[in-house]
C-alpha cells in the first residue's frame, strides 16, 4: 500500500529548490545592507520585554536572572558576549563576542535577547532635524 | 496491512522519530547561526506519508514532537511553541505539496524544510516580541534547502529498500 511512487529527483523539484535558493540569496543580500556603524547600544530583552540597554563603549559586566538561571553579559571593547549561562547547549556563551547588528545574542532557553542598535538612532536625533 | 500491523509500524516510527529528535538535540554542529539543526528526524516523517499516507504522518509528527519536547524537558516553554508552529506550518505545506503537486519526495522534505524554519521564526518573532530574528532567518533558509535534500535522499533510499524487501508485506 504506497500512496506514491516519487521518490526520485524531478526537474520540478530542481526548479522549486533554485526558486527558494534564488528568494533566499536575495534576502541575505538585503539583511547585509541592514549593518549599521558607529556608536553602538545593546538592548536586552527578558521574556520578550526591554529590561536593559548597554552603551558598547563602557567596558562593564552585568547579571540577569534568566529562565534557567543567571545569565552574565560582558561588555569589552566595543563589544558585547554572554560569558556565563546555564543553558543545554550553552549556544549563546559559545557564540562569544559580537559588535553587529547582524548578530544578535539569542540565549532562547533563558528568554533573552541581546539587540545592538545604532546609539543615534536610539536617541531619536533623526527626528529632531 | 492489518490494523494490528499498521499500528505497530506507527508505534515503531513514532519510537525511531523520538529518538532520532533526541539525539539530534545532543548534538552540537559547529555553525555560525546559532541553533542550527539538520532535522534528522524528519526522515521518519516522510517515510511515514510516503508508505502509511497522511493521517499516519500527523500522528507520527505531533506524538514524535510531543513526547520528545517531554523527554528533553522542554514541554510547554517557548521552544516548545516554535517547535510545534514550525511542525504544523511544514506539515500542512507537506501535504498540500505531496497531495495536489506532482514534487517528488525532494521537493516534498525541501519545501517541509524551508517552512519549518519560517513557523518557527513566526513563532519566535510573536513569543518574543522583537524582530532580532530575521537575521537568521535568510541563513537558516539556506541550510534548511540541503538538510531537506539530503534528509529526502536519506528517506527515499530507506523506503526503496522497504519496498524491495517487501516490508510488512504492503
Amino acid at each position: 500500500m504506497y500512496h506514491y511512487n516519487n521518490l526520485n529527483f524531478l526537474k520540478k523539484d530542481a526548479a522549486l529548490i533554485l526558486t527558494l535558493l534564488f528568494i533566499t540569496i536575495f534576502m541575505i543580500y538585503r539583511i547585509l545592507s541592514l549593518s549599521i556603524t558607529g556608536d553602538k547600544l545593546a538592548n536586552v530583552y527578558l521574556d520578550g520585554f526591554l529590561i536593559d540597554v548597554l552603551d558598547l563603549n563602557v567596558n562593564q559586566v552585568q547579571t540577569y536572572d534568566g529562565a534557567l538561571g543567571d545569565v552574565i553579559v560582558e561588555v569589552k571593547s566595543g563589544k558585547i558576549a554572554v560569558i556565563e549561562e546555564t543553558s543545554p547547549q550553552n549556544l549563546c556563551s559559545l557564540q562569544g563576542f559580537v559588535s553587529s547588528n547582524l548578530t544578535p545574542i539569542i540565549c532562547l532557553p533563558n528568554n533573552l535577547i541581546i539587540e545592538i542598535v545604532s546609539s543615534q538612532s536610539e536617541y531619536g536625533l533623526d527626528v529632531i532635524q | 496491512m492489518s490494523k494490528q500491523k499498521r499500528m505497530t509500524f506507527i508505534a515503531m516510527l513514532v519510537a525511531i522519530g523520538v529518538i532520532l529528535n533526541v539525539v539530534e538535540s545532543l548534538i552540537l554542529i559547529p555553525s555560525p547561526v546559532p541553533g542550527m539543526k539538520l532535522g534528522i528526524a524528519n526522515i521518519v516523517g516522510l517515510i511515514t506519508l510516503y508508505t502509511l499516507g497522511i493521517k499516519a504522518f500527523i500522528s507520527v509528527n505531533s506524538l514524535r514532537v510531543l513526547i520528545a519536547s517531554v523527554l528533553a524537558g522542554y514541554f510547554l516553554s517557548y521552544q516548545f511553541f516554535m517547535s510545534i508552529s514550525g511542525l504544523v506550518l511544514s506539515s500542512l505545506v507537506m501535504i498540500l505539496v505531496f497531495r495536489f503537486f506532482n514534487f517528488s519526495i525532494f521537493g516534498v522534505s525541501v519545501i517541509g524544510a524551508y517552512f519549518h524554519i519560517i513557523g518557527q521564526f513566526l513563532m519566535a518573532i510573536l513569543l518574543y516580541q522583537t524582530t532580532v530574528f530575521i537575521f537568521y532567518i535568510p541563513y537558516l533558509l539556506l541550510l534548511s534547502l540541503f538538510s531537506g535534500y539530503f534528509v529526502a535522499l536519506a528517506a527515499s533510499f530507506i523506503i526503496k529498500r522497504m519496498r524491495k524487501h517487501d516490508f510488512f508485506n504492503f
